[in-house]
């Protein structure tokens, strides 16, 4: 008996090597609410997540291995194709939307501006397939992916699988959009009462404007409430984008979009799910002067957003505050070199 | 460490744990796919089109939840029990189950399709896994049933139709249900007729759904309907 225990443990030991990944801990800012994403059916390892962070920077997910995610979503401008308000991919195409920022998205439970994604493992699927994104297919992909030694051994040190699933491939990508987690703007650092750190006095009466104003639909601490509204943005007369109601076929969605998180606004210009406008004081003066009445507008839209020049001016003040540097530059989500240098 | 107490406890579950709690078999269920009294054939790519003729390039569908009753009492159930049945692949036709050996049944349920929940729980493996052709990219949802092929009554390219009948949103849910009488046998075979299903429906006018909704929920229902146990 006493043999037969040795020679379990051993066998257990060997097999225990083959499963070596390492356990990576998803740390939820204090005060947060509990993550959406389920971590009990894609438990984070730091292989999965660098596997999933080299599929995020690799344009081999493209039909001609030009774009890749970054290509729309570039961490420095937090991950949105700054600039551009409706994105291009392959062979120059022009897409229908602006792309969105990518961070907290464990707290998101629908994705897209229309909503149209249900889950962040399913995400990914959009754009690959989009003829005017990445133009491919996910069995195209996968592909590739078993012809590339990099891949099936990244594949296996992840998942102790080298032969490359659909499942472990979304799985992977989403490991990585998980650990995008931007809670360290200076706004965060006063929240915590870090010391030395405060708003100014613009700022302060800026955040007071936010709370009257905004707060609602742009709920702390993720400044969105992950929902869907109509605020008042006129049809554009080319694009015929409905959002949401496409979606859902209900006319009392139509024009609904994706409420997006105010974090990191300096850098995500332009602003809005057509990119219409370029500048934060153009978004104010939307609000304040250019709603497009409609019965599916949002009730809190209805009675009108009063703002002095001034208020705008310390409103904005107020917004630049969720900037997160530390976030924006981290570098365990930038290309990973070593991994492409082997 | 915790992987090795893990593996170290799989294992000795494997070597402690007593024979089966119930005795099984194995009882094969086999989908005959028809196109009328002919046995369904996919066409390969390119296949000369005639007049008044179908073609069928694409037959896929899921059954899922298979269940067996007697007197409308549950007998047995399959755990995760989902599978992807293609017309092009003859093997993926015949389900082999682990019932228990001593099972009375009079008959069978099964969806056709995948339930909501499992379309909102994110990536799957196996007969899930969203490469298999059967999961929509640009909007979440499993298609639970996939039919595509030419007619020369369809006006579009290559005169070609495509069935992509899917939906899991309450408003358009589109998975069916399909119980059938069966004998006690040792093996079930559920026949399909392909012809019967595009019977009702006017090519010239229907012939590409490939989104969530009424047509879609209507078709699906026409689809269950036409399973059947009888020879």
């Amino acid at each position: 008996m006493k043999k037969a225990i040795v020679v379990l443990s051993v066998i257990c030991f060997i097999a225990a090597s083959f499963c070596s990944d390492v356990a990576y801990h998803f740390r939820k800012p204090g005060g947060w609410p509990a993550p959406v994403y389920d971590f009990s059916k894609n438990p984070l390892s730091k292989e999965k997540i660098l596997l999933g962070r080299a599929l995020f920077h690799d344009p081999i997910l493209s039909a001609d291995s030009t774009i890749s995610c970054t290509s729309c979503h570039l961490q420095y401008t937090a991950f949105t194709h700054v600039d551009h308000a409706l994105s291009h991919g392959i062979n120059g195409n022009i897409g229908t939307r602006n792309s969105p920022t990518l961070m907290n998205m464990a707290w998101g439970k629908l994705f897209m501006w229309d909503g149209a994604v249900n889950h962040l493992d399913m995400q990914p699927l959009a754009p690959i397939a989009h003829p005017a994104e990445m133009g491919s297919g996910l069995d195209t992909v996968l592909y590739k992916l078993r012809l590339s030694h990099r891949y099936r051994s990244l594949f296996y040190q992840a998942f102790a699988d080298s032969t490359i699933t659909g499942e472990h491939f979304l799985k992977a990508i989403s490991q990585f959009m998980l650990t995008l987690i931007s809670a360290n703007s200076r706004y965060d650092k006063v929240m915590r009462h870090e010391p030395g750190i405060t708003f100014t006095s613009q700022e302060k009466n800026g955040y007071k404007l936010f709370r009257k104003n905004c707060a609602s639909c742009h709920r702390e601490p993720l400044f969105t409430t992950n929902g869907f509204a109509n605020n008042g943005l006129s049809v554009d007369t080319i694009l015929h984008d409905f959002g949401r109601g496409i979606i859902t076929h209900s006319s009392g969605d139509s024009q609904h979009f994706k409420i997006p998180t105010l974090r990191n606004i300096e850098f995500s210009y332009p602003y809005m799910h057509d990119g219409r406008f370029r500048k934060l004081q153009d978004v104010i003066n939307h609000y304040t002067s250019g709603i497009t009445e409609h019965n599916t507008l949002s009730k809190e839209l209805k009675k009108g957003i009063k703002l002095s020049s001034n208020e705008k001016v310390d409103l904005i003040a107020f917004l630049l505050t969720l900037t997160d540097k530390d976030f924006l530059f981290d570098t365990s989500f930038s290309y990973p070199h070593h991994v492409f240098r082997q | 460490m915790k992987c090795f107490v893990v593996t170290l406890i799989c294992v000795a579950a494997f070597f402690c744990s007593p024979s089966a709690a119930q005795d099984t078999k194995k009882l094969p269920i086999t989908f005959v796919l028809t196109y009328g009294l002919q046995p369904l054939n996919i066409a390969y790519e390119n296949e000369p089109l005639n007049k008044d003729s179908t073609l069928i390039q694409a037959c896929r569908f899921y059954i899922s939840a298979i269940e067996f009753y007697e007197d409308d009492r549950l007998q047995w159930k399959e755990s995760n029990s989902y599978h992807l049945l293609d017309a092009a692949t003859a093997a993926t036709l015949q389900l082999l189950l682990n019932v228990p050996e001593k099972i009375h049944y009079s008959s069978i349920k099964f969806r056709l399709g995948i339930d909501s929940t499992t379309n909102v729980s994110g990536a799957m493996g196996g007969d899930l896994d969203p490469s298999k052709g059967m999961y929509w990219s640009w909007q979440s949802g499993y298609i639970n049933f996939k039919l595509e092929g030419r007619n020369t009554k369809c006006p579009g390219r290559n005169n070609e139709f495509h069935f992509h009948l899917g939906g899991y949103a309450s408003s358009f849910a589109s998975m069916q249900t399909v119980a059938l009488t069966t004998e006690n046998t040792n093996s079930i075979a559920i026949q399909f007729d392909v012809q019967q299903f595009l019977s009702g429906i006017d090519l010239t006018t229907q012939n590409n759904i490939m989104i969530p909704g009424n047509d879609a929920v209507i078709l699906s229902k026409k689809a269950a309907s036409i399973f059947t146990t009888k020879k």
